[in-house]
């Protein structure tokens, strides 16, 4: 078995999702039934310089300049909370980690 | 008299430009429609009258003035909801995004008011479009027209079922791994997934960002064609954006029907289709080379992979895209005193079920210690895929395929079993792995009634080959659209 409860915590925690306990279980069951499947691709015998791909056909390279974006008003108006400059967010800084 | 709303879109465009018909006239009349069988079908999430009223003055204004407002003048063209128009909410029918108006407008959006469209609401799709049935919507499934029990197809399934009970005449979709093929598929219409980097990705969600393309549903192929000469060529603002994409459009065919060399890939008429699928899909070949072209077997053995490296690939890049919902900028937000809190909630209330499912398996493929048996073999699968499907490309002009292995399932058949609704996938996602363009196009109907689809597939940029085919075969099908019986009671066609 892959996946089980706790590596489903662990990659939810990874991942910063609150998962509730009544869904982990099925998280569990339904995440290793796809990596069942898709375990499949580590069988495939490819030629020891199989590359993988660059994506894309990329025929257009813009400059490294940067380009007019939102202005902020607008940037702002869909934002949980600000102060009419800045996002305003939960304090980050742990005191318990310095 | 056909109804307004029976027009397709180059007919409603040629008496909108005439000032045979005004663009109100045809709101109006497809919005009558729309208001009436919404509440069976819940194709739109976002449906304001008057907007698109006002909208259809302000086209009719300036086709008063003289102007000529473009290809599409009058149009109504239905937007799936994950594609931003600025204003009108953009949810991805997502709970995270209930609340988000984007302040801009994407490209394919830009493009289509300059072409005198009428900008006609906001589809319906699973969740930041990752499923196949509309059943992942937080704003509850679509219905297919054709058996209201039935799903529409995903994720693009609220654009198809309102192309196909004729709310309006065209929509946009976006395909990933077959979110415009397979709903075009269940609702008996068009749908084209456009070779990627013709059309901008540039104000679409981004989902699987080397998958993802924007492409046009219509009700038939001189529709599907006109909306992609529309949203078709280059923008700077998606760095993938390909110059080739508008002269790719605009070309002249290079075969004719009667060289036409189709390839049939055996690994797409296996174990697992439906036999009534099989035979409509064999009749559609049939008409092909009773038409002259010829048909060989061929054969992509990689393609047995496609699922497989598509849920590697398409979950990792999604995991990736979707850490921007993290409750500062916009959407939701969860309570919590610190921040790692504050993301855990938000992003713990506000995606559902499928969506943390893929955000899982993305983020478990991409994990120290998993990284190169999951995403790098992947990425290498993805590779050879395209390699062999290049190299059959040398032998054949086109591909003939079925779109899904079955008609439209009920909904609520598959909501338990992710692998299963996964598997409903298996012909479209080659397409997005190798880049190429794919169209779905009806082809007959089952015993239930219900629509059966064909795919063909061309090599990147040879929309005007896939088309030429694809107008050949529904001129020589002789099928017009078949409209759904009309669930209010109303007018039957």
């Amino acid at each position: 078995m892959a996946i089980d409860e706790s590596e489903v915590r662990r990659i939810a925690a990874l991942s910063r999702v609150r998962i509730a306990d009544d869904e982990c279980a099925a998280l569990a069951r339904d995440l290793d039934r796809v990596v069942e499947h898709i375990d499949l691709l580590r069988e495939v015998q490819l030629p020891d310089d199989a590359e993988s791909l660059t994506y894309f056909d990329v025929d257009v390279h813009r400059k490294d300049r940067a380009i007019g974006g939102l202005d902020r008003e607008d940037a702002l108006r869909n934002a949980p909370e600000t102060d009419g400059t800045y996002f305003l967010v939960p304090k980050i800084v742990d005191r318990d980690e310095g | 008299m056909t109804a307004l709303w029976q027009r397709t879109a180059t007919e409603i465009a040629a008496l909108v430009r005439s000032g045979e018909v005004t663009a109100l006239e045809v709101a109006d009349a497809h919005l009558e429609r729309a208001l009436a069988w919404n509440d069976h079908v819940n194709a739109f999430i976002h449906l304001e009258p008057e907007d698109i009223r006002t909208h259809a003055r302000e086209i009719d204004r300036h086709i008063g003035l003289g102007h000529d407002p473009g290809p599409l003048a009058g149009v109504p063209v239905a937007i799936k909801d994950n594609i931003c128009q600025m204003g009108a909410p953009t949810t991805c029918g997502s709970r995270m995004l209930e609340t988000f108006t984007p302040p801009y407008d994407a490209h394919v959006v830009e493009q289509l008011r300059g072409a005198g469209a009428l900008l006609f609401g906001k589809t319906n799709l699973d969740e930041f479009a990752m499923g196949s049935s509309t059943e992942h919507s937080a704003f509850g499934p679509s219905r297919n027209p054709y058996g209201l029990s039935r799903t529409p197809g995903g994720s693009s399934g609220g654009s198809a079922a309102a192309v196909a009970a004729g709310l309006v005449p065209l929509a946009l979709g976006s395909d990933t791994g077959g979110s415009i093929r397979q709903p075009a598929a269940y609702c008996g219409i068009v749908g084209l997934k456009p070779t990627y980097g013709m059309v901008s990705r540039f104000g679409l969600v981004a989902f699987a960002s080397s998958l993802d393309q924007i492409g046009p549903l219509a009700r038939n192929v001189e529709d599907a064609e006109l909306l992609l000469r529309v949203i078709a060529g280059h923008d700077a603002r998606d760095a993938t954006s390909s110059v080739r994409g508008a002269t790719a459009v605009n070309k002249e065919p290079d075969t004719r029907m009667r060289d036409l060399r189709i390839g049939i890939p055996t690994e797409y008429f296996g174990e697992g289709l439906a036999a009534e699928v099989r035979a409509a899909v064999g009749a559609a070949q049939a008409i092909l080379v009773n038409r002259g072209a010829k048909c060989e077997e061929v054969s992509l053995p990689l393609t047995k992979q496609g699922i497989p490296v598509y849920y590697v690939v398409a979950p990792s890049e999604a995991s990736s895209n979707l850490a921007r919902y993290d409750g500062v900028r916009y959407g939701l937000r969860g309570d919590a005193k610190d921040v790692r809190g504050m993301f855990e909630e938000t992003r713990g209330d506000g995606f559902g079920a499928e969506v943390k499912r893929r955000i899982l398996l993305g983020t478990f493929a991409l994990s120290s210690g998993y990284y190169d048996a999951y995403y790098g073999q992947a990425q290498k699968v993805r590779a050879a895929l395209r390699l062999e499907l290049d190299k059959v490309f040398e032998s054949v002009d086109v591909l003939l395929t079925p779109t899904t292995p079955s008609v439209a399932f009920k909904l609520g058949d598959k909501l338990d079993d992710p692998l299963a609704m996964y598997l409903n996938d298996v012909y479209a996602v080659t397409a997005n792995l190798t880049g190429v363009t794919a169209i779905s196009l009806p082809c007959g109907r089952s015993s239930d009634g219900l629509p059966i689809g064909l795919q063909l597939m061309a090599p990147r940029f040879e929309e005007a080959r896939l088309l030429q085919v694809a107008r050949a075969y529904e001129a020589a099908s002789k099928q017009g659209h078949n409209w759904p019986t009309d669930p209010t009671g109303g007018d039957v066609a």
